[in-house]
Order: C-alpha cells, then sequence, then structure tokens
C-alpha cells in the first residue's frame, strides 16, 4: 500500500485547499521552525486516528475563520489517495463548523468517509472500514514516530506480543498448548475417576492418589514461585546490564561527591571557628586600652602628687593653728581636745560637777576656786561657745580641705594598681587571636583549592557521561540492591529447581505405583490415551517456544542487516534483542554489543538509528506477514544527526520499497528577505519528491489569523 | 559625696556636627550586633562606641584638637556613665572603659586640685576643663578617622583595620595576613 497523495483544507495553518502528491518510495518535507511542519504530521495522525468531537473546532484555520463572514460554513479536511490490491481509496475525514463569531464557532457535521476506484467504477463507502483495510491496527503504531524519543518501540511493554500476533506463526500454538493442558487434565479426571469406583475400598490406591494431590499441589505452587522469582531477577539483571556502562562513572560521581560534601562540611566549620570581632573586641576584651599604660602612669603619679601637697599643706596648717595657741594651758586644752572631744561629757554632767564642786571622772575634789573647778568652768564655756558656731565656722576652725575629692583619686589608683595588668597587657590576646584566623583562613584556602579540584574531576565524570548526574546517582543507588535481588533470586531459584526435580521423582514414581495399580484393573486404555495427550502438550510448547525465538532470531537478524547499511563505515557495534519475562509475558530489551559481547551506551544518534533499523526489520516482517508495506511517517526523526550525517541516513534509506515521509528542518536557510530556500547540499539527498513548507507572504507574527502555509514542491 | 568622676561621667559630651555622617556611616544609631551591625555596613554598635574610639586614638595619637566655640556641636543624649552597660548575650559590659577614660582626661588636663579641695576652685569648673580634654581629644580622634574615610572609603573593609589603626600595627605579625577569599 502507498499513498499517491494528501490533500489538507482549513486545518491548522493549512488555509484554503493544500494537496501534496507523493511518490511510493523516500518523500522528503522540508520547513523552517514555525512553518507548519508538525501541524502537517498532526493532520495525518488526525485523519488515521481521529479525535473527541469537542475537540474539533480547535483544528479550523484561524484564517479561515477570519476570512468567513459570519453565518456562513468552514468545511475542515485531511484525505488521502492510497493504491492498495490495484484499487484507489480516497479517504476523507472532515468536519464542517458554522461561524457565529470570530470566537464562537458551531460544529455542523464530522465523519470519516471513502471513495473507492477500481475497475468495476466507483463507490462510495463508509471509512472505517477503509481506514482499517489501509491501516490495519496492529501495525498503525510502527506507522507514524514524532521525534526521535518516540522511535524505541520496545518502550511499551507489549510491543513484542502485538508482533508476534501480527506477523508470527507462533500466534496459533498458545491456544493448542492451553487446549492440550486440558485435555491432559480431563484424561488424568477420567483415569481417576475409574479408579476411584474400583478402587473404592482400597486405601494404598487413595493413598496414593492423596499424596500425588498433595506433591502436584507443592510442585504448582514451586512452580509459580520459581516465575516469580525469575521474573524478578530478569528484571534486577535488566536493570543491572542498563546500569553497568554507568556504574563506573556512578561510583566515581558517589565518591566525588561525598568528598565534596566532606570538604563542604570542613570549610563551614573552619569558617565558622573564624572571629574577626576586632573591633568589638575593642571594648569588649578593652583591647583598646593596649596602649593605655602611660597615661595611667601619668594619673598615677599626678594622684599621689595630689595627695602628698594635701598632707603637706595640711600639715603645715595643723602647724600654724598650733603656733597661734600661744599659752601652755592653750596647748594642754589642745592636748586635751584632743584626747577627749569636746562634748564629752555631756553638757548637764559638767555643770553639776561645778555646782558639787567633785569631778565625777575621778572623784577628787574641787572646791572653787582650784585649778581642777576652773577647768571645769573654762570646758563648760568652750563647749557654749562652740555649739553656738555655725558648722562651716567650726570646720574652718580645724581643718585646710572643706572638700575631699582626693578619697575617690585615691580609691581608683588603688583599683587600677591591683587591677591595671589585667587590662592593659592585651598583646598576647590580640596576637593569639589574630595568628588562630590566619591559620583557619589558610585551611580554607588549602580547602576550597582541593574543593576546587574535586569538582573539577565531578565535571569531567558528568561530561564523560552519557546521562545525567541525577541518573547516575539512581543507577548508584539502585545497582547493589539489585546485584543482591538478583543473586537471592538465584539461590532461591536453584534451591527451588531441586527441590521441584524431588517433587517431579516422587511424582513420577507415585504415579508409576499408581498406574501399577490401574493397569492391575485393565484400564490401560485411559493411560495410554493421556499418555499421548501429554506427549502432544510437549511438542506443542516446544513448538511455541521455539516459534518465539525464531520470531525474535528473525527480527534481530533483519535489524543488524539494516543497521549495517544504515552506519556503513562506522563503528557500531551490533544489536542485540534479549527476551525477558515481565509478569510471566516475554517482553524485548534492545541494546548494543561489541564484538566481545560487551555492551555499551550508545550516543543518540547511534539510538536513533539503531530504533530506525529495528522499525524498518519490522517493517519488512509486516511485508511478510501482511504481503505488503505500509508507508510510514517521520516527525523529525534525526536532530541529533546534523545536516551531514542525515544526508548519509536519507540516501541510505531512499533504496526501499517502503513508502517513507521524512518531515524534517534540515538544508533549509532564509534568504535575505527571510524567505526560506533550499540548500545547495540537498540537490546530492537521493528521494522520490521533495516539497518545501513556506508561511505565505505577508503575515503578522503575532496575529495568527494572517499564517498561512504554502506547499512548494522542490 | 566629692566624686569628680562621677561630676564628670554625667556629663553629655559633645562632637563637631560636621562629622555627623562619619556616625551615620561608621555606626547604628539603636545599636546592633553581629549579622545585622555587619549587613548594614556598620562597624560600631553604639554612637559612643565610635566616640570612646575616637577618644583613644586622638588620645594615643596625640590629637588633641578642642571644639571651637563658634562650632556648630552635637551630642547623642548619651551620659557617659552609661556608656558601654550591655544586658545581650553576644556583647559583655565595657562600663570600666570609663574610669580608664576618665584617668587619660585626668592625667592630660591642667587644673588646680589644691583649690578644688579647699574650696576655692568649684568642681564644676574642673569638670567643665575635664569634658573639654575629653572633647578635643575624641575630635582629634574624628579627624583622624574622617580623612583616613575620605582617602579612602575602603579602607575600614578589612576586619583589622580600626585594630591596626588605634595599634601599633607593626606588633601584629599576622596583621599582614592575606584577606579572606
Amino acid at each position: 500500500m502507498y499513498i499517491k497523495s494528501i490533500s489538507i483544507q482549513n486545518y491548522l495553518c493549512y488555509y484554503g485547499s493544500k494537496k501534496v502528491l507523493l511518490s511510493p518510495k523516500l518523500n522528503l518535507i522540508l520547513g523552517d521552525n514555525g512553518t507548519g511542519k508538525t501541524k502537517l504530521f498532526e493532520a495525518i495522525h488526525w485523519l488515521l486516528n481521529g479525535c473527541v468531537s469537542s475537540d474539533l473546532v480547535k483544528r479550523v484555520s484561524a484564517k479561515a475563520v477570519h476570512e468567513t463572514a459570519p453565518g456562513d460554513n468552514i468545511r475542515v479536511s485531511v484525505s488521502i489517495k492510497a493504491m492498495q490490491f490495484g484499487e484507489e481509496k480516497h479517504l476523507e475525514r472532515f468536519f464542517e463548523v458554522k461561524k457565529i463569531s470570530e470566537d464562537n464557532l458551531i460544529l455542523q457535521d464530522s465523519g470519516l468517509q471513502s471513495i473507492i476506484t477500481s475497475a468495476d467504477g466507483r463507490k462510495r463507502l463508509p471509512g472505517q472500514p477503509i481506514l482499517d483495510q489501509l491501516f490495519p491496527i496492529a501495525v498503525k503504531q510502527y506507522l507514524m514516530f514524532k521525534g526521535e524519543e518516540t522511535l524505541n518501540v520496545f518502550g511499551n511493554p507489549s510491543a513484542l506480543n502485538v508482533l508476534i500476533e501480527s506477523f508470527s506463526k507462533g500466534k496459533h500454538y498458545p491456544k493448542y498448548s492451553d487446549k492440550s493442558s486440558f485435555l491432559v487434565k480431563k484424561s488424568q479426571d477420567a483415569i481417576d475417576k475409574d479408579q476411584r469406583t474400583q478402587h473404592k475400598n482400597n486405601k494404598e490406591f487413595e493413598k496414593i492418589a492423596a499424596d500425588i494431590k498433595l506433591l502436584e499441589s507443592n510442585f504448582n505452587r514451586s512452580t509459580e514461585k520459581v516465575k516469580a522469582l525469575e521474573a524478578n531477577k530478569d528484571k534486577a539483571d535488566g536493570r543491572i546490564k542498563n546500569h553497568e556502562a554507568f556504574i563506573k562513572n556512578a561510583e566515581k560521581l558517589r565518591s566525588f561527591n561525598n568528598r565534596i560534601e566532606n570538604i563542604e562540611t570542613s570549610i563551614n566549620k573552619e569558617e565558622s571557628r573564624i572571629d574577626e570581632e576586632y573591633t568589638t573586641y575593642l571594648f569588649d576584651k578593652k583591647w583598646i586600652l593596649n596602649r593605655f599604660a602611660p597615661y595611667q602612669n601619668a594619673f598615677l603619679e599626678k594622684v599621689t602628687q595630689f595627695e602628698k601637697n594635701k598632707r603637706r599643706e595640711e600639715k603645715k596648717f595643723q602647724e600654724a593653728i598650733i603656733e597661734k595657741l600661744s599659752d601652755e594651758k592653750a596647748a594642754e586644752k589642745l592636748v586635751l581636745q584632743k584626747m577627749l572631744p569636746l562634748h564629752l561629757p555631756g553638757k548637764s554632767y559638767v555643770e553639776e560637777m561645778i555646782s558639787s564642786h567633785q569631778c565625777g571622772v575621778c572623784g577628787t575634789d574641787a572646791p572653787e576656786g582650784s585649778a581642777a573647778h576652773q577647768f571645769m568652768v573654762d570646758r563648760l564655756t568652750e563647749f557654749q561657745a562652740d555649739i553656738s558656731k555655725t558648722k562651716k565656722e567650726r570646720a574652718k576652725d580645724k581643718v585646710l580641705y572643706q572638700k575631699n575629692y582626693i578619697k575617690e583619686l585615691l580609691f581608683l589608683r588603688s583599683k587600677m594598681e591591683r587591677e591595671s595588668n589585667v587590662n592593659i597587657d592585651k598583646d598576647n590576646e590580640i596576637q593569639d587571636l589574630l595568628e588562630f584566623n590566619e591559620a583557619r583562613k589558610l585551611k580554607v584556602l588549602k580547602l576550597s583549592e582541593d574543593l576546587e579540584e574535586e569538582k573539577t574531576n565531578r565535571r569531567r565524570v558528568l561530561s564523560s557521561s552519557t546521562i545525567a548526574e541525577q541518573k547516575l546517582l539512581d543507577v548508584m543507588k539502585s545497582y547493589g540492591p539489585d546485584k543482591d535481588t538478583s543473586k537471592d533470586a538465584e539461590n532461591d531459584i536453584r534451591n527451588l529447581h531441586i527441590d521441584l526435580k524431588n517433587d517431579q521423582a516422587k511424582l513420577i514414581e507415585l504415579n508409576k505405583q499408581k498406574d501399577a495399580i490401574v493397569r492391575k484393573t485393565g484400564n490401560e486404555f485411559l493411560i495410554n490415551t493421556r499418555d499421548i495427550l501429554k506427549d502432544v502438550k510437549v511438542i506443542f510448547d516446544d513448538t511455541e517456544s521455539r516459534v518465539y525465538s525464531e520470531f525474535v532470531e528473525e527480527l534481530k537478524s533483519r535489524s543488524n542487516t539494516i543497521f549495517d547499511r544504515i552506519n556503513v563505515n562506522a563503528f557500531t557495534g551490533r544489536i542485540e534483542f534479549k527476551i525477558v519475562k515481565s509478569h510471566g509475558r516475554p517482553e524485548i530489551q534492545i541494546g548494543l554489543i561489541d564484538s566481545n559481547g560487551n555492551s555499551f551506551s550508545a550516543n543518540k544518534s547511534l539510538s536513533t538509528t539503531m530504533y530506525m533499523a529495528v522499525l524498518f526489520a519490522i517493517s519488512d516482517l509486516s511485508k511478510s506477514g501482511a504481503d505488503e508495506f505500509f508507508p510510514i511517517v517521520f516527525d523529525a526523526p534525526t536532530s541529533s544527526f546534523g545536516e551531514a550525517k542525515t544526508k548519509e541516513f536519507l540516501n541510505m534509506v531512499s533504496d526501499t520499497e517502503q513508502q517513507r515521509i521524512v518531515i524534517f528542518y534540515d538544508f533549509v536557510e532564509q534568504d535575505n528577505t527571510g524567505r526560506s530556500i533550499v540548500k545547495s547540499e540537498f540537490h546530492e539527498v537521493e528521494r522520490g519528491k521533495a516539497y518545501l513548507l513556506q508561511l505565505e507572504r505577508p503575515f503578522d507574527r503575532e496575529k495568527i489569523e494572517t499564517l498561512n502555509t504554502l506547499i512548494e514542491e522542490i | 559625696m566629692h566624686d569628680l568622676k562621677k561630676e564628670w561621667a554625667k556629663k553629655v559630651p559633645k562632637y563637631s556636627l560636621k562629622f555627623k555622617p562619619l556616625f551615620e556611616k561608621l555606626s547604628q544609631k539603636y545599636g546592633a550586633e553581629g549579622e545585622k551591625k555587619n549587613s548594614r555596613g556598620k562597624y560600631f554598635s553604639n554612637n559612643y562606641e565610635l566616640y570612646i574610639y575616637a577618644f583613644f586614638l586622638g588620645l594615643y595619637k596625640g590629637e588633641k584638637i578642642p571644639l571651637l566655640e563658634d562650632e556648630e556641636k552635637e551630642d547623642f543624649s548619651h551620659p557617659i556613665d552609661r556608656w558601654g552597660s550591655k544586658s545581650t548575650n553576644s556583647r559583655k559590659d565595657f562600663t570600666e572603659l570609663q574610669d580608664y577614660m576618665f584617668m587619660a582626661v585626668v592625667a592630660e588636663t591642667e587644673f588646680d586640685f589644691h583649690r578644688m579641695e579647699i574650696g576655692k576652685d568649684t568642681s564644676a569648673s574642673v569638670t567643665k576643663k575635664l569634658i573639654t580634654t575629653f572633647e578635643s581629644y575624641a575630635n582629634g580622634g574624628l579627624h583622624l578617622i574622617s580623612e583616613s574615610y575620605e582617602d579612602s572609603s575602603n579602607f575600614f573593609l578589612k576586619p583589622t583595620a580600626f585594630l591596626d589603626f588605634i595599634a601599633d600595627k607593626s606588633a601584629y605579625s599576622a596583621s599582614t595576613a592575606p584577606p579572606f577569599p
């Protein structure tokens, strides 16, 4: 089957009606970004797959809406003309909307229709059966690929079964295998039923039958367990295999990350220990006093001088007073005054002593006119004169200094004499902190250099890795546990196989014993029937397994042939196919191996060619299954290639019986008016037909209603 | 109670209005510590810290520049006896520095102690002389800081800048350490 032409009408940026005639071989559609490449791909996808009706109005060309008068209808359609088995099949998906306003469109009609033209004439038919004839459901998923990421068809776990179902004889075997299992069971049931009747009271037979039942149940349970373990092991092994290419880098990355983390912790620790509050310490630790000693000494000397002067002046003053007291009595008085304060004994007591003519202190008689009596009278007179003086007059008489500022200064002096060294000598303390901080800084500097080196190493690992950092770390995380899982599963499977083997031997023995009893009763026919059915089942099971393997081998062989052809003269390795069981179902994992059978990770463009080779191999198989090729449509399948490799690749795939439509952006540049033009190198690219997508000019980039894609044949 | 230190410490010393921008640049008006102080580019937690620093700097460098009669003056409404009383975890009390400042001004001020003690001169007149000495040295220190700042506003970016400036720089070998990366 191949598509002769594609027509598009009012579909998004394709305003009006556009038609592309296609070659049965390689068709190339070029276009700069924003010219409608992906919209063309989506238009074909919509034709093949449709969409929910609520999405239809979103597909109307904005320019068509703008150009249509309110109340008028707009028809949107995508159609193909295809040749299949000598008939021309026209298939169209369409819908019509009525414009109420710019942003209000009402869906009027929609559908899928077809017209078949053959030697018998033209006839109109419902679209869906024709669509299914042109693009059978089984192959439809291998026909359209958008971007490089979608090329790995085995990314879909059901892909192998779908392929077997569609293209391999293996699809017939599972049902025979199931049927033969059923028949074996039935024949065994018939034997058991017969024997139960015949040996109703045969205890030995019943015991053997019960033992067999128990063993079989154990056997089945163990078999299921083995299956589950194998599935687990396969999964873990698959991951291990995928991760093996990255594990060295992952280990290195983990080691560098650990080292980086440790260094960063050390740097933080050292930095947190650096204490540079020098200005604060001028105050809090009194470092500001470090040069204060001379001033303190000056103060101490000055205060000492004040004190000396004060004492000297005070002495002079006292001596002057004494000189003033000329007579001896006065001197005595002064002495007495010094001995006994003026107010002692009290005034009333002295008055009593005078009137009683007797000394109240020593008991001596003091008659009127005696010296003792006169002393007491003078003392009283003096006291009375003294208490009549003001406080100020009294003080002036006795002391020179009316103020006593010296006291606090002396207090401060003695305090400083005690403590000065503590506060003033700070040199060592300052030096110690400076040296401590300098040592920390040098350490941080050294650690920073180490950190930079480790980071460079890490960057090196990451740049040499084809997967990103998080994925590498994930590899590291799962690699060890996967290894453990695989090893544990292997041990368990080995042990279970030993158990199964033993159980099987016991079962054979028990069945023999049972059969011997049965044979004695003459029901050998039933036993022979069961044995034949058992053999049939073994044949079906083996054949099914072989057909699966053959199919995969065939796919592998075809894929590698195509892979070699695409990558001629380049190192590619070989594509390896591995059947793994997931949830009891076979799946295919594909990858590249070198000549020693070691797997390696491919760069993106090599992966792309690998997936494409597999895809083309599937197409080959589809031909052998359905006896015809189906066209494949790619949107930007070679974005990682670059123009030179794309050219080489297209030339390789142009030689094909299968129709291919490739939409891509290579080989296009702009002339000085901004129009897209095709580069001269493109003329060296072999192809059936080629088109350039171009926006009609003039247009306004900000107004979608001005956009209209033109399709120009190159 | 005759306590000259107490009388001196009750005073609110002044500084020249022309240094107000310097206070705004270098010190945090309402007090700030640690990160907050650093993040605002301040070196001193309080205006009076800068004042104390300027006083000692002027004293050690012999820069005694009296404030002129007609010069516009400013103060920060904070008597000396309140300077350095801290209650935060990150800072220590340094009210003791008041003693040292007092000792320095007593040592550096000419006054007749005898006349004051016999009551012929008032303590207020002596205190005024002490405050004048105090303000003169602080003014001298502020001139030095201001000149260095004008020469290069990066002058004080180095963590040891204020320490080096006031200390005998050559005394500390590590002060030539490379700047922190």
